[in-house]
């Protein structure tokens, strides 16, 4: 069984993009929404705290009112409050994850990655038979920031995975964004990546105005 | 990307294409194309767009060679995400910079950027440059120019020629 290349999906890859793109993607639903903007990649820790979860849930409420597509990894915490947001309000979601399709981790997030393949769109590298192991969700991250136009990091602590995804982007050149909350923490890695590029996210229309739009994309043709 | 090349071989395709006169000298066969460093500090296999853009003006035919001589050595405020009274001064700009190997520099050097705002990122560029080899002469080159008023937006490709000066307060004045 082969997915789909990857170009055949996202259209052509520039030689960085193309650097660890997987070769092909498996997909289940609606494959139109990536070559639909902006898609922005909302993702954090698997143990955030209530502020945590509010944040995230005013971010996505921000976003889909502007008729951006939730893009997240189904992992617990932030990524799952991500999606289940953008469901509760009528958005459009893609699910990134590090199973085969036919796979769920965590397993109690099954149901509502089924429904995001049927009404949405999941989206993995792994092709069935692939068994899930601790390597696959950094590459998961990787891909989602291919995936996504830019990436907010919500909350994430120093071993946490979704900081691959933040150096992904900013190796992209993709914007990436993280909570005024998160780099009050005083993180080195936050620090870092603000040296390299990211910017602290104040207010929903810095995200706005960094995000193309198809209208934009149309309009450049001369 | 633009279709199925990337939006710096477009830029360079369109230019060659159009080939406005000032153009071939400018981008001449004696002149060396710099690519001016991102902003914030980069990894090694990170984009750096100004770099994509000089490869493929040089695989037009622009300029004699590309050379990766300037190094950012902490990073600055986007000037072109700031607020106009946060957008780093062509001093700032000069003193986060970095020249390696000055000595290989030819005579004639065109700094290649992506964006020009008002062109103080540029201007510290050069600046960095003469601070090791005044005899150097260093033009600017960019894609994109913001413009800040929208009635004078006429049309998306209107290759210029212009000017930066420096102003008393510091600030960078660009024209057009």
């Amino acid at each position: 069984m082969s997915g789909t290349p990857t170009e055949q999906l996202l259209g052509p890859l520039n030689p960085v993009e193309l650097r660890f793109a997987p070769a092909a993607l498996w997909t289940a639903g609606d494959t139109t929404l990536l070559l639909r903007h902006p898609r922005v990649a909302i993702v954090g820790t698997r143990h955030p705290t209530p502020d945590g979860i509010r944040r995230t849930q005013r971010l996505v409420k921000a976003l889909v009112d502007h008729g951006a597509i939730i893009v997240s990894g189904l992992a617990e915490g932030i990524d799952t409050a991500a999606h289940t947001r953008a469901l509760e309000l009528g958005g459009r979601t893609v699910a990134v994850i590090g199973t085969p399709l036919d796979e769920a981790f965590p397993k109690k997030n099954a149901a509502l990655q089924k429904r995001i393949a049927q009404e949405h769109l999941l989206v993995t590298e792994f092709a069935p038979g692939i068994p899930v192991a601790r390597g696959n969700f950094p590459r998961r991250n990787r891909t989602m920031a291919l995936v996504a136009d830019a990436s907010v990091i919500v909350e994430a602590g120093a071993g946490s995975g979704t900081i691959s995804q933040g150096w992904e982007a900013l190796r992209l050149g993709r914007p990436l964004f993280l909570l005024q909350s998160l780099v009050a923490g005083g993180l080195a890695w936050t620090t870092e990546m603000q040296n390299h590029g990211a910017r602290v996210l104040a207010s929903t229309d810095d995200l706005l105005h960094a995000l193309p739009t198809d209208d934009i994309r149309d309009a450049v043709s001369f | 990307m633009v279709g199925a090349e990337t939006a710096a071989a477009f830029v360079a395709r369109r230019l060659r294409e159009m080939a406005p006169a000032f153009i071939t000298d400018f981008l001449g066969v004696d002149v060396a194309l710099v690519p001016v460093p991102r902003s914030s500090l980069r990894r090694v296999d990170a984009l750096w767009p100004p770099l994509e853009i000089a490869n493929e003006l040089r695989a037009q035919g622009f300029g004699s060679r590309v050379i990766e001589c300037l190094d950012r050595r902490h990073a600055v405020t986007k000037a072109a995400t700031a607020a106009s009274n946060e957008r780093p001064k062509a001093k700032q700009q000069f003193e986060s910079l970095a020249l390696k190997n000055p000595l290989d520099l030819p005579a004639q050097v065109v700094l290649i950027d992506d964006v020009i705002t008002r062109g103080a990122q540029l201007l510290g560029a050069a600046w960095c440059i003469w601070s090791q080899r005044p005899d150097v002469t260093v033009r600017g080159f960019a894609v994109v120019r913001t413009i800040s008023n929208p009635a004078d937006f006429s049309t998306i490709a209107d290759p210029c020629v212009g000017h930066v000066r420096l102003g008393r307060d510091e600030e960078c004045f660009r024209l057009p």
